[in-house]
């Protein structure tokens, strides 16, 4: 069984198809890529995921298909593509990343809805998680700073620590490697390789950057308001969609930018 | 010089502005964050409008008054989620409609007197036993639920989206808090008058906002400094003889101005500008 699954998601506003008739299935520490040009929906296709945009169609996690999937919503963690806070906002890193506890006693509580279904979650009494988190995204060093004070890459990997804090088994990223200078966009390659290897957690990333998406997943998915490709990147690859689906020139402005 | 403390209308008052001093700022805190910090002069002026509808059907105003600012602080909160006016459209439009509502009603019943005085400029001396009760009950209720869920206040107010989807309901504590607001609000008429309620929510908090440190330490700031302009507002009225309301939103101001010349004066630049917005 999938632990996410999409079935004819349609989203219209004002007349206007958004995303028509997607069909998507994740297995149980997959790491797909989704790969799509700008307001191709992939945004929308996350927030609908996650019961914060209306759909039409099914969308099903840990086997908890609609209305029904609201309780488990908290084992998903969600890495939004933009999040700001003011500069004064008066909250330290440490702190910030503290409010997933919350999060995490609402998951103790209900982890048997889980293992109805067949899934393990279980809370690792650890005393200083959120230090922890903090090391492993290596933000140890500014854990007392003001998180106004943070620049961009240092916001990303806060937000980051604060989602792994829950160990949730599923983790959705929205372009989380947008913003982040090449050095920053290495470590967070390497941190989410070893989410998904070590910590068995199921990743669904989106991205622009082709070559960084096709080293780190397993599987991708080719969206522009409809899905145009999902499967294995090795296929991907050896189709000629890529050349379609970002045209010609645009690839060779890729490949020069990121070669 | 301890003689002051010999009064008992002075004890009353000090320790009725103490827990409402508190209470107002621990609350105030969560609405300076959300941009809420004007929030508090609407609920008081939909509140005079609830004490003008008391004075009009004899019953105690504070008790109309705790109602109708309920019921605005409801409706502004359904309102923003379901219209597409924006929070200061909606505040504007409150303020005035409440105060027109206010004088309608007190001009219709005679109301335009001395007791009216005391809502709109506070009347923190005048306080009776009965009232400070009452007033330390709602007080220490508002500090006990704020402290209880700080962490959950916090999570919304900073990421609403990402709190509900771990599992908080977001709006079932969205209404908790506005209707906590409601009562700080009551009571902080009785400290400081309608004229001056939000001072008491708002400037606490720039101030412990501005001392740039994490949230809890802001969160125990903020109090103590309310506290401290409090009970200087008081006892400084008392010797100088004039309105209490006035100094404890003076001192208030003092200290707020004292924390920005420090800072500026270690180089640390504070923008509040982006504080004091709806």
């Amino acid at each position: 069984m999938s632990i996410l699954e999409v079935k004819d998601l349609t989203v219209r506003r004002n007349g206007n198809i958004i995303l028509d008739r997607i069909n998507l299935s994740v297995d149980e520490g997959e790491l797909l890529g989704i790969l799509g040009p700008n307001g191709a929906g992939k945004t929308t296709l996350f927030r609908c995921i996650l019961a914060l945009e209306e759909c039409e169609g099914s969308i099903s996690l840990f086997g908890y298909s609609n209305s029904k999937r609201l309780k488990v919503l908290p084992f998903v963690g969600y890495l939004p593509q933009r999040f700001s806070i003011d500069t004064n906002f008066p909250i330290t890193v440490k702190e910030f990343v503290s409010t997933a506890l919350t999060t995490l006693r609402y998951m103790s509580k209900n982890a048997y809805v889980l293992k109805a279904k067949g899934y393990e979650w279980s809370i690792i009494h650890e005393d200083n998680v959120v230090d922890k988190a903090l090391d492993t995204v290596g933000l140890g060093y500014a854990k007392h700073r003001r998180m106004g004070l943070l620049s961009g890459g240092e916001l990303q990997r806060a937000l980051i620590a604060r989602v792994i804090v829950s160990r949730p088994l599923i983790l959705i990223l929205d372009e989380p490697f947008n913003a982040l200078d090449p050095d920053a966009q290495a470590k967070l390659y390497e941190l989410l390789r070893m989410l998904n290897k070590d910590m068995n957690i199921t990743i669904v990333v989106a991205a622009h950057d082709l070559m960084l998406l096709m080293r780190l997943a397993k599987s991708i998915a080719c969206i522009n308001k409809r899905l145009y490709f999902h499967g294995s990147k090795e296929e991907c690859l050896s189709s000629d969609l890529l050349v379609r689906f970002y045209s010609e020139s645009a690839m060779h402005i890729h490949m020069s930018e990121h070669g | 010089m301890l003689d002051i403390l010999t009064y008992e209308f002075i004890q009353r008052a000090l320790i009725s502005g103490v827990v409402i001093a508190v209470a107002c700022s621990t609350l105030g805190l969560f609405l300076v964050l959300r941009r809420y910090s004007l929030f508090g002069d609407v609920l008081a002026h939909t509140a005079l409008s609830g004490i003008a509808i008391g004075i009009f059907l004899n019953v105690y105003p504070l008790i109309t008054a705790l109602l109708t600012s309920i019921l605005a602080s409801i409706g502004i909160t359904k309102m923003k989620s379901s219209t597409r006016l924006s929070g200061d459209t909606l505040i504007a439009m409150l303020l005035i409609g409440s105060l027109a509502v206010a004088i309608v009603i007190l001009s219709a019943s005679n109301g335009l007197n001395v007791n009216l005085l005391s809502y709109l400029f506070g009347s923190i001396l005048l306080i009776r036993y009965e009232d400070m009760i009452v007033t330390i009950i709602a007080s220490l209720s508002v500090i006990a639920y704020v402290t209880a869920n700080r962490d959950k206040l916090l999570y919304i107010t900073m990421d609403e989206e990402q709190a509900r989807l771990s599992g908080l309901n977001v709006q079932a504590m969205n209404y908790i808090f506005m209707v906590l607001a409601s009562i700080i609000v009551i009571l902080a008429i009785r400290l400081v008058g309608v004229l001056l309620v939000s001072s008491l929510i708002v400037l606490p908090n720039i101030a412990g906002i501005m001392l740039g440190k994490g949230f809890r330490y802001t969160l125990i700031a903020s109090p103590c400094i309310a506290v401290v302009a409090v009970v200087a507002g008081i006892v400084s009225s008392y010797y100088l003889n004039i309105a209490a309301s006035g100094m404890i939103v003076i001192t208030n101001l003092l200290i707020t101005l004292c924390i920005f010349a420090y800072k500026s004066f270690k180089g640390e630049s504070i923008s509040i500008r982006q504080l004091i917005r709806i």
